[in-house]
């Protein structure tokens, strides 16, 4: 698996080598837009981390030009409360993101979630039973079991619930949820989203205070975590 | 179109002094029509007295000419049908020439005296109307201290002086920017093209004003300074200054075919001064607030420095100093040594990031740059995510315990959730790590209330109300190992004052404090719609 890092910041090219190197990747780094962009050309990689705030060719450009003509998974590098920047990075093309200062082992869940949902897509074969802790959903049989009990969920619900099994660990905006659920011309009724999944919270999971599966990305959408 | 207006004025003037003639000959005329009539001339001994009454009474109602008019219809009257021989203007002796004479003399003086008394207490009149204004004026300059709407009265005191049709004052801000200082229109004939016209023409001309070096004698033809005279358009413009200084001017906007009148200037004059007095007590306040605000961010300042010397300092020294017995030659460090060090570093880091993240938000709160985006939020989706920030071992201190009633909160999830883990984190921090810190929301009195609750030490008596201020720290607490610094808490306040609810703290009974948050239950009218 090869990852190119791009990052201004010589430390965190470093630590991000050292990091990913020890769990099997083989790093590229470059220390600038343009020449990330030029590595990305010229070597074939697995996945891009890309650091949103760089001098020059920032990262959004990068993101921009790189979906051109790539569908590389990318993951970008962002700061606390900006939002804004990391929705226009998912709208960029951008698969996931994470907020800096990050742990390595963060890095590498975001990183195993967007190269599973990746590799899932390429060779087209659909899961047939899911199961995560007390939950368990059946696919061609369109069920679900909370600790072995049948949960009845209306068709939007279940269609919330595989949509996010599908892509899950990574984050998925509330733009691609109602796109993927109700329809392109439902893609910014936020409200029929938040009350549909706040259902589907009630129904799956045991403490909606403390979630286990479906985790809020405030303003951004939602993430429906698992262990693996 | 102003020549047009002038020439209507005229016509309009001419008429009145005409009707005033043609009014006082008709009285004559009447009068010498019914002594006539009611042969009153031969029953009333001194019928001249009859015609003295009408020259009053043009005196009275129509003015010094008219009643000059009046006396000398009169005498030629009472001479062609009174005086014998009748019917010519032929007198005979001298007894009757005498008493002709007299009649003149005594209507002319009755006639111009009477005429002095009316414009006597018209005059009197008209100067207590005038106090009223003035004293009014001056009543709105010492009880409004908000500038606009004492302004404005100023406005309405000319108003009740002249037929105003608009007004519009303007004041000069430090950057020699004109700014409307209050507008007021008083007759809702004037087009709005033509309203907004003068505002921007007001404007122009103070910016104008204000970069010409002497201010105060310049001015662009267009406008008349101290009623020179009254310019073609009905309007004026008077400069507004104190000291030299110019501050500001106001423009006024007359009603069709108005006059001023001298007194009438006199009056605008004073109220001008009053207005002068408001516009420079504005900028004085003004300036007071600057001040303030600088002494502010000065205590923020120096707060901050003595924060970055302190609490910065001690996670930078742990982390050099685990780094250092990291690359330390020598005796290789056990495997658990080495990675004992490293979590302690990442605690460290970890810390640091927290506090430049209140940091942050504390400064854009003091900057009024992080407002509120409200939007209807789940209460357990927002402890949801504020517990998603603490570690298991937090998180299994941490009861929550909702009241069913409290389902949504209208709130910016981001600035909440980040109360609520300030409230808990501080609670984790100053309590035993084997004592439960509670998070309770309930509704009381039609308000949201979220309660952290701990088990620690309390809070030191006489020092609760300190708490939520920035960079505070118990005395008790400063120097000492608890990490953190009084800035968390001081977001917590910012933040929830910000959705329009208060923060409250104090001591449990049975030990422990409390931290309470309320806020209203319905949506802030102003917050604007839900734009998530």
């Amino acid at each position: 698996m090869k990852v190119l890092v791009i990052d201004d910041e010589p430390q965190i090219r470093r630590a991000l080598r050292a990091g990913l190197e020890r769990s099997g990747f083989t790093v590229m780094a470059a220390a600038s837009g343009e020449e990330g962009l030029d590595i990305a050309s010229t070597h074939p990689s697995d996945l891009v981390i890309l650091d949103l705030a760089m001098p020059g060719t920032d990262g959004f450009e990068v993101c921009k030009e790189l979906r051109k003509w790539s569908k590389v998974p990318i993951i970008v590098l962002s700061v606390r409360a900006s939002e804004e920047d990391k929705i226009k990075a998912l709208d960029l093309g951008a698969d996931d993101y994470l907020t800096k200062p990050f742990g390595v082992g963060e890095l590498l869940a975001r990183i195993r979630a967007v190269l599973r949902r990746f590799s899932a897509a390429e060779s087209d074969s659909a899961e047939s039973i899911f199961k995560s802790g007390d939950l368990e959903v059946d696919f061609p049989h369109r069920q679900v079991t909370v600790s072995g009990q049948p949960v009845h969920l209306t068709p939007k619900e279940y269609d919330l619930l595989k949509c996010m099994i599908e892509y899950r660990n990574r984050v998925l905006t509330h733009r691609h949820l109602l796109t993927k659920v109700w329809g392109a011309e439902y893609a910014d009724d936020t409200h029929t989203l938040r009350v549909h999944m706040a259902n589907l919270r009630n129904k799956i999971e045991a403490d909606p205070t403390r979630p286990r599966f479906i985790h809020t990305e405030t303003r951004i959408g939602y993430r429906f975590r698992t262990d693996e | 179109m102003p020549s047009d207006r002038k020439e209507n004025i005229t016509r309009k003037l001419w008429r009145s002094h005409v009707f005033a003639f043609v009014a006082s000959a008709a009285g004559v005329a009447g009068l010498t029509a019914i002594i006539q009539a009611l042969h009153l001339d031969a029953s009333v001994a001194n019928v001249s007295m009859l015609y003295l009454l009408v020259v009053m009474l043009s005196a009275l109602y129509l003015g010094r000419g008219p009643a000059i008019w009046a006396s000398l219809l009169s005498f030629l009257s009472f001479d062609w049908f009174f005086v014998t021989p009748r019917y010519t203007f032929n007198v005979q002796g001298l007894a009757e020439w005498l008493a002709l004479g007299m009649f003149l003399l005594t209507a002319m003086v009755t006639g111009q005296l009477t005429a002095l008394l009316k414009a006597r207490a018209m005059d009197a009149k008209r100067a207590q109307h005038e106090t009223a204004v003035l004293a009014e004026s001056s009543w709105a300059v010492a009880s409004r201290l908000d500038t606009n709407s004492a302004l404005l009265e100023v406005v309405r005191q000319v108003a009740r002086v002249v037929d105003l049709q608009m007004a519009v004052v303007t004041s000069i801000d430090d950057d020699s920017k004109a700014r409307l200082a209050a507008v007021d229109t008083l007759d809702t004939a004037l087009s709005a093209d033509r309203q907004k016209e003068i505002q921007e023409l007001s404007c122009q001309l103070t910016e104008k004003l204000a970069a010409t070096t002497d201010p105060l004698i310049t001015l662009p033809d267009r406008f008349e300074n101290r009623w020179s005279e009254l310019p073609k358009e009905g309007a004026v413009c008077l400069q507004i200054a104190m000291n030299e200084k110019l501050l500001g001017i106001v423009y006024l906007q007359f009603g069709a075919g108005s006059t001023i009148l001298t007194e009438q200037r006199h009056i605008i004059d004073s109220l001008v001064n009053h207005a002068a007095v408001i516009l420079q007590r504005d900028n004085l306040m003004k300036r007071q607030a600057k001040a303030a605000a600088l002494a502010d961010a000065d205590r923020l300042k120096t707060a901050l420095l003595s924060m970055v010397s302190h609490d910065f300092r001690s996670p930078l020294t742990s982390i050099k100093a685990s780094v250092s017995a990291l690359l330390a030659e020598g005796e290789p460090l056990t495997a658990e040594t080495q990675r004992g060090l490293c979590q302690g570093i990442e605690l460290e880091a970890d810390r640091l990031n927290s506090m430049v993240g209140n940091i942050l938000d504390l400064s854009r709160l003091e900057a009024d740059a992080w407002k509120p985006r409200f939007e209807s939020t789940a209460v357990t989706e927002l402890i949801g995510m504020a517990l998603d920030l603490f570690n298991s071992d937090c998180n299994s201190r941490i009861i929550v315990s909702l009241d069913p009633c409290l389902i949504e909160l209208y709130v910016d999830p981001v600035q909440m959730v980040q109360v609520l883990k300030n409230l808990v984190e501080n609670a984790l921090k100053y309590s035993n790590p084997d004592t439960r810190v509670e998070i309770r929301g309930s509704v009381e009195n039609g308000s949201a209330i979220i309660d952290v609750l701990d088990r620690g030490r309390g809070l030191p008596s006489g020092e609760i109300d300190h708490i939520f201020e920035p960079f505070y720290r118990a005395e008790e607490l400063q120097e000492t190992s608890v990490p953190g610094v009084g800035i968390g808490l001081a977001v917590c306040r910012g933040l929830v004052e910000a959705h329009g609810g208060h923060v409250a703290a104090g001591n449990r009974p049975g030990g422990g404090a409390f931290f309470r948050v309320t806020l209203p239950l319905e949506q802030p009218t102003e917050a604007g719609d839900d734009n998530s």
